[in-house]
């Protein structure tokens, strides 16, 4: 292929029309201080406060703290090769990231750099990353159920679009599956899906962005990660920036879900931050505005009002707690903020209970709204049985003479405890998830076998979709409960058919079964 | 915290200041503090050892006696509270805020003006004047230096703002134009 030396000469001309030479005054400080990603500069007397700063090897700075004799800024990107006595520039902006449909499937760094090797993205649109969240009259309250597709999950702590719900655990007690999970189980929901990796470690997002990508979930996710070899900075933007990436898709009437994995890691980012800048410590060392630094990142998330399109952004933002404890600074914090939390429970996890959601400290506040009305028929009453098996379950384990009430408590228990359980990476659609847990409070499991609740679970959504699709159809549909005669008929024609495992000849069969449900 | 050298350079600056105005002896002190700029330029380690304190007073005070004694009575009791308040090695930052003070008060500007090839006379005339205008002074001091790097036209640096004409500015702008950057 030849290129014609027109052609580029034309090209270069009509970019050049574009050139206009004008003299341009900039106003220049000298630094004064580098290190650690801060900067101090000399001069730049009528910087503004988060004004975006260019240093003269093209990195670029936001004046953080400005003082009497200097200004404090934070470096995005190299500064190993800034030295003292470097010219720093105002550039009169502020700090924005590129947003729009072109991110969808990509990922990037907290300044909407493509990362994944895939090209340039041609974005149009940028958003400032510091923006002010919605007012009173731009609200309207929660009411669309947001499905995460699991059970616990949906119901026992719903949640709704434009809800922000915290997940607190220890470091391996589930929560990062909990997002990805949800993330999965968006597919055909009308719903964007922003994932915001904050110090996590890069082998593995590298494994969570295959997962999405093996499930199909990266055609409607945009994935934002600030590993840990990057400097605080970064790490400290990347929330904000993956807000603005979802506001742009929230103020164009969509709906969004964004999830911040995990706030303690940029709590601590900005704790480095501030410490660098000499602002004073509080308690447990971070800055005094350490409360505002997460409650205006997730008052961002909001439902809006029909006026402005009726677009949502749901937050699901992750706090590690260290053995247990909830009531270190920034748990109660977030807790204070947020609209409910699930709460994942180390000893849970380990019994093999997963996801390990305490079901008596896990609260939401606002999601009850959104349920389907099925769904609020069949688990309205589950949260207390549970909690009051937990209850009895530490006394019963003293004596055998209980009576039948107790008994049939304890049973009902042990079964609600085995339907709640789910595998990693298999999310149940709502309609499946009433028909299991209808037959739960109907009464139907009482006699199948713990064990087999597994088995008898998959069989009978196998069963259901072969044979009774228009019942799933009409909670699907209408979010109503279909006639209870029918559903206790089609339920009864199963169990007719249903053996529990050591009564039936074929024994290696379900033996392989229920090892396939107890790895689960 | 302890203070950082700017707000001492200015703290004592503005005593000199207000002091000298009051007496009618601005310009002369001013003169003296070109002087003591100069010879701490000249001598790097003057200040540093004014402070040391591994050397005893009978050490220091000739030295700072034999400073302080071409100056007038004004400068030489300014001389001697910054050496007994230990201040001696940010007496540059003391100068740099003084002159600071005085251009503003008598409307100086100073420029430093980069170009490719050496200003005559009437070049230089004519630019102080643009830039007089330009920042609404009386009265412009032009440091000029010669770089060759920058191809052509002018680079004026004067009070925290740069005025960037250079060729080799254009030709990097219009690089990143062509670049899409």
């Amino acid at each position: 292929m030849s290129i014609k030396a027109e052609e580029i000469s034309a090209l270069i001309k009509q970019q050049l029309e574009h050139y206009d030479d004008q003299l341009v005054v900039d106003e220049v400080g000298t630094v004064t201080y580098v290190g650690d990603g801060i900067a101090r500069a000399h001069g730049l007397d009528n910087v503004m406060s988060n004004e975006l700063l260019e240093f003269s090897n093209g990195s670029y700075g936001v004046a953080q703290n400005l003082e009497s004799n200097d200004v404090g800024i934070i470096i995005f990107g190299r500064f190993d090769d800034i030295r003292e006595g470097d010219q720093v520039k105002r550039t009169g902006r502020i700090l924005e990231v590129p947003v729009g449909e072109e991110l969808i499937g990509r990922v990037v760094n907290p300044l909407g750099q493509p990362i994944d090797g895939l090209g340039e993205i041609k974005t149009t649109k940028t958003r400032p990353i510091e923006f002010k969240a919605p007012g009173v009259m731009q609200r309207q309250s929660v009411f669309e159920p947001l499905q995460t597709g699991l059970k616990a999950v949906d119901a026992l702590v719903p949640i709704g679009r434009g809800q922000r719900e915290l997940v607190i655990g220890d470091r391996k007690t589930g929560k990062t599956s909990i997002a990805i999970d949800t993330i999965i189980n968006q597919k055909g929901q009308n719903m964007i899906c922003v994932y915001v990796a904050i110090g996590q470690k890069e082998s593995t997002v590298k494994n969570q962005i295959e997962t999405l990508r093996k499930y199909g979930a990266m055609d409607y996710t945009i994935v934002l990660t600030a590993g840990p070899s990057e400097p605080a900075p970064m790490l400290y933007i990347a929330p904000y920036a993956g807000s603005a990436m979802g506001e742009e898709f929230m103020y164009n009437g969509k709906h969004v879900l964004i999830v911040f994995d995990d706030l303690s890691k940029q709590a601590a980012a900005y704790r480095e931050i501030s410490l660098l800048l000499r602002r004073p410590p509080g308690r447990e060392a971070y800055p005094g505005d350490v409360f505002y630094l997460h409650s205006r990142l997730l008052e961002r998330s909001a439902k809006l009002s029909d006026k402005l399109g009726g677009g949502s952004m749901t937050a699901l933002p992750f706090i590690e707690t260290q053995a247990g404890d909830i009531s270190a600074y920034i748990p109660t914090n977030v807790i204070s903020i947020t609209d409910g939390q699930i709460f994942l429970e180390s000893d849970l996890f380990y019994s093999g209970t997963r996801p390990a959601i305490d079901a008596g400290a896990s609260v939401s506040r606002v999601g009850g709204a959104a349920q389907i009305k099925a769904m609020k028929k069949v688990a309205g009453t589950l949260r207390v049985d549970l909690a009051s098996y937990r209850e009895l379950e530490s006394f019963a384990q003293f004596g055998s003479d209980l009576d039948a009430a107790t008994q049939a408590k304890l049973n009902r228990g042990r079964r609600t405890v085995e339907v709640l359980k789910q595998p990693l990476h298999r999310p149940l659609p709502v309609e499946k998830q009433v028909l299991i847990l209808y037959a739960l409070t109907h009464g139907f499991l009482d006699a199948v076998p713990v064990d087999d609740i597994g088995r008898f679970q998959s069989e009978l959504f196998a069963f259901f979709d072969s044979n009774h699709k228009d019942l799933l159809d009409t909670i699907h549909n209408t979010g109503n409960l279909p006639d209870e005669k029918d559903m206790d008929a089609a339920i009864n024609s199963f169990m007719s058919g249903f053996s529990a495992t050591g009564q039936d000849h074929a024994e290696a069969d379900d033996q392989a079964d229920d090892a396939k449900s107890g790895t689960n | 915290m302890a203070l950082d050298k700017f707000t001492i350079g200015r703290r004592y600056a503005n005593a000199l200041f207000e002091l000298a105005e009051s007496k009618q002896a601005l310009d002369d002190t001013y003169q003296e503090l070109l002087g003591i700029r100069q010879i701490f330029t000249e001598n790097k380690d003057l200040g540093n050892v004014l402070t040391d304190m591994r050397l005893s007073l009978a050490e220091k005070k000739p030295i700072i006696d034999s400073l302080k004694q071409q100056f007038s009575p004004l400068m030489q009791t300014f001389l001697q509270m910054v050496f007994d308040y230990k201040r001696m090695n940010d007496i540059l930052f003391m100068v740099d805020y003084f002159e600071a003070m005085y251009d503003k008060q008598n409307k100086i500007i100073r420029a430093e003006v980069t170009t490719a090839v050496a200003l005559n006379a009437a070049q230089q005339e004519k630019l102080s004047a643009q830039i007089a205008q330009r920042f609404g002074a009386s009265h412009v001091q032009i440091t000029s230096t010669v770089d060759p790097d920058i191809i052509g036209g002018v680079i004026v640096h004067a009070s925290d703002k740069v005025i960037d004409g250079s060729i080799k500015t254009r030709l990097t702008r219009i690089k990143a134009l062509l670049l899409n950057r």
